[in-house]
């Protein structure tokens, strides 16, 4: 976390994206819309390092309202976010998210608050923002490409999209600073890749290299 | 029969006269608890400067017992006051077949009506006499509710029913100011409930107990005691009227006069038990006192004078309810950990309404913003016309013992604060809409996690492990993605809860069109012992929109492409 013009911010962990962003980093205590045109082009991994900072930094419930699946508490634990302090909300109507997320921001006690929410009039990013700023916590909404077009509140609107080389990032509405197209955000060298083996296709029956993980193969 | 008294057999000791071998068997000082072992002087041990064997008031640090005693009491619960002149008044009760007049109030006082007489002999005496019949239990709920206001002159509050209240005070001097201004305190504050009192202190319960049957006194030391007791009739200790006789019957009235009788005759002929209640009033027995220590259950009911449904008017009695169960805990001292709210219709039953919570407390506040949640969703079926609160059995408050906030407005706030907003979600979503995570030491993907009670890993604290809350800080900074994690292949952040069977299009698995391989194969093979047998080989592929799966082909028949999660 850091303190800056732009107020308090967090380093997105990603060296181009940083370097778009005022004060270098995702502005806290705000509300920032993520827009995406498909689900798992690298719309939550675009948080994790921040996330996983943020929960270094300071106690408190990272919540996830009306997640589209469950989140994986393993590669949570890989991230190294605090799996114990994940809440999962599964509200059954729309209006009961916004209340539970407006709720869980103004309370104080969470990092962050991960919601997937379809529709979002303006009035009510506003409401967020306002709570987010009141309990100085992180909202995030996850939302549909389409919302673009709607008007919103929010301190950072960005829309994710597949690019030509990895996954692009727009961020169309950056508070303090100008709007930015940042192409393939994701530029660490991914992990700890596994070499295909043998391209999948013509015959799956056995491969030889697979590496063994598990109970007969031991932990290696 | 009466045997003539010599003075080295009476209770009294004369000086310097060695113990009575033959009086130690007559002593009936079965005395509970095991510090009573020494044995006990054989007669009364007063003065006990100069008594040269050890008594009781001796190893224990002095204690000062005041005791209340409202002789009006059967009038004031009945609502009547024992000095108003609005005509004679007096409460009658039967016995042994008898309507007898129990109390009469001043203007009855006046005419010549006694406890004791005839219902017809007072109304012969008073003709306008207005008697009203004697309420027991309601005298036992005053009482209770005085013993309750007397909590806040000392924690050691002990009824004597029917009509006093025992005060150990001896702590309490230093903060009250001295027992002067602690009395007047006693007898002004009992004042302005509407209650007559005599106040009596001395060094003993009962002998505070048997003074306050007399006149108001004080009584400094056990020293002081023998003369004040003394002279007393021996009425004041209630005993049973037929030990009372039999004692008149050999000339003995007094309590200095009962104290001259042999030990062990007295105990013979009146019970053992008359002679522990004197040994007991002289301090020379320990006189352990019941704590009142309130009801296990607080249990309130307003009537909210009409039948509504109007929403504010019921928060607003639900609301008062609070205020008094919070005045009632912190009281006590208590905490509760559930709360029960019942809403009666007038043509019967009640909408019951539970308030449950991880951690017993007393924090009203957010009890009622938790209530204000549930009362927005409550279907009322007929409209209200009480309200009732109940708690479950109520807990004993822990202190306080949040660390000092060296950053004003920081330290506890979070620890406190991270259940609340659990419990008040839950409050409006469900018990089970709210949950948290949990990742387990597992191969198997579908095993590798679970659904948990999210407070369950905060109350964990001191159980097994340091609980996470606590582990924050001594993560290391580094644990970034898969470092120091016996895991090396990256996992999806989304994982679906049954995988799904994908379509094979020229031996491609297709996901909106045929997938790219992006790494793998990982073969996972585990759980041969648990029948959730895997055999799977684990790819990372890509679709063509660019969203990135992990999917697996499944080694074991029927063979076929699955997809496991999404690496979001």
């Amino acid at each position: 976390m850091r303190e800056g013009q732009a107020g308090r911010v967090a380093a997105t962990g990603y060296r181009k994206l940083d370097a778009c962003l005022p004060g270098g980093g995702w502005p806290l205590a705000s509300l920032t819309e993520a827009l995406s045109a498909a689900c798992g082009i690298g719309e939550l991994r675009l948080f994790m390092p921040a996330l996983s900072a943020l929960c270094r930094q300071r106690e408190g419930w990272v919540v996830w309202i009306a997640p589209p699946h469950v989140p994986y508490a393993p590669a949570l634990v890989q991230w190294g976010l605090e799996v114990s302090r994940v809440l999962l909300i599964h509200p059954a109507r729309d209006q009961e998210a916004l209340w539970a997320m407006e709720q869980a921001l103004s309370s104080g006690t969470c990092v962050a608050v991960l919601a997937w929410i379809n529709r979002m009039d303006e009035r009510t990013s506003r409401r967020l923002q306002l709570a987010a700023g009141r309990g100085e916590s992180w909202a995030i909404a996850f939302r549909p490409a389409a919302a673009r077009r709607e008007a919103s509140a929010a301190a950072l609107r960005l829309l994710l999209r597949p690019g030509s080389n990895g996954t692009d990032v727009d961020l169309f509405k950056v508070r303090g600073a100008r709007p930015a197209l940042v192409s393939d955000y994701d530029d660490r060298d991914g992990g700890c890749p596994l070499p295909l083996v043998r391209p999948p296709g013509e015959g799956l029956e056995e491969s030889a290299g697979a590496v063994g993980v598990g109970g007969r193969a031991g932990s290696g | 029969m009466v045997s003539p008294l010599s003075e080295s057999d009476s209770v009294l000791p004369a000086e310097g006269e060695p113990p009575q071998p033959r009086a130690e068997r007559g002593r009936v000082t079965a005395v509970p608890g095991p510090a009573r072992q020494q044995p006990l002087p054989l007669g009364g041990g007063e003065p006990p400067a100069e008594d040269p064997s050890p008594s009781y008031s001796r190893q224990r640090r002095s204690q000062c017992w005041l005791c209340i005693r409202l002789p009006g009491i059967a009038l004031e619960a009945l609502g009547e006051s024992a000095a108003a002149s609005a005509g004679p008044v007096s409460v009658v009760e039967e016995e042994g077949g008898q309507v007898v007049v129990h109390l009469a109030n001043r203007t009855a006082a006046a005419a010549g009506i006694r406890p004791g007489q005839t219902l017809s002999a007072a109304l012969a005496l008073a003709p306008a006499l207005r008697t009203l019949s004697r309420r027991p239990r309601r005298e036992r709920v005053l009482l209770e509710a005085l013993a309750d206001w007397a909590g806040r002159f000392s924690p050691l509050v002990s009824p004597e029913a029917p009509d006093a209240l025992l005060l150990e005070v001896q702590g309490s001097l230093r903060l009250f100011r001295g027992l002067d201004r602690l009395c007047r305190l006693v007898t002004e504050g009992l004042r302005q409930r509407g209650h007559r009192a005599l106040v009596c202190v001395a060094p003993t319960p009962l002998a505070a107990l048997w003074l306050s049957r007399d006149a108001s006194s004080r009584v400094e030391g056990v020293a002081e005691l023998a003369r004040y007791l003394n002279p007393l009739d021996l009425r004041v200790t209630g005993w049973p009227a037929a030990v009372l006789r039999a004692l008149g019957g050999i000339g003995v009235t007094t309590i200095g006069e009962c104290r001259r009788l042999p030990r062990e005759g007295f105990a013979r002929r009146f019970g053992a038990a008359r002679l522990q209640a004197l040994d007991r009033a002289f301090g020379r027995l320990p006189d352990p006192r019941p704590h009142y220590t309130g009801p296990p259950r607080f249990r309130e009911q307003i009537d909210l004078g009409e039948e509504t449904r109007d929403e504010a008017l019921l928060a607003a009695g639900c609301s008062r309810l609070l205020a008094l169960l919070e005045d009632f805990l912190l009281r006590h001292q208590r905490a509760a950990r559930r709360l029960r709210f019942r809403f009666f219709h007038l043509r019967g039953g009640a909408t019951p309404l539970t308030l449950g919570f991880s951690d017993a407390g007393c924090d009203v506040e957010h009890w009622r913003s938790l209530l204000g949640i549930r009362l927005e969703r409550l279907h009322l079926p007929a409209p209200v016309i009480a309200v009732e609160l109940a708690t479950g059995r109520l807990e004993h408050r822990d202190g306080d013992t949040t660390a000092l906030p060296l950053v004003p407005g920081q330290a506890g706030r979070h620890e406190e604060g991270l259940p609340r907003l659990v419990e008040s979600l839950r409050a409006r979503l469900g018990e089970n809409a709210v949950r948290g995570l949990r990742s387990l030491a597992e191969h198997r993907p579908q095993q590798a996690w679970d659904e948990v009670d999210p407070l369950e890993g905060m109350a964990g604290d001191g159980g097994a492990g340091p609980s996470p809350w606590n582990r924050v800080r001594e993560l290391p900074a580094a644990a970034g993605r898969g470092e120091g994690d016996d895991l090396l292949l990256e996992r999806p952040l989304w994982i679906l809860m049954q995988p799904q069977r994908l379509a094979v299009y020229e031996g491609r698995p297709c996901h909106d069109g045929p997938l790219q391989f992006v790494h793998g194969p990982e073969r996972i093979e585990s759980g041969w012992w648990d029948g959730a047998d895997t055999a799977r080989d684990y790819y990372v592929a890509e679709t063509g929109a660019g969203a990135r799966l992990w999917i697996y082909r499944d080694r074991r028949p029927p063979a076929g492409w699955y997809l496991q999660g999404i690496f979001g």
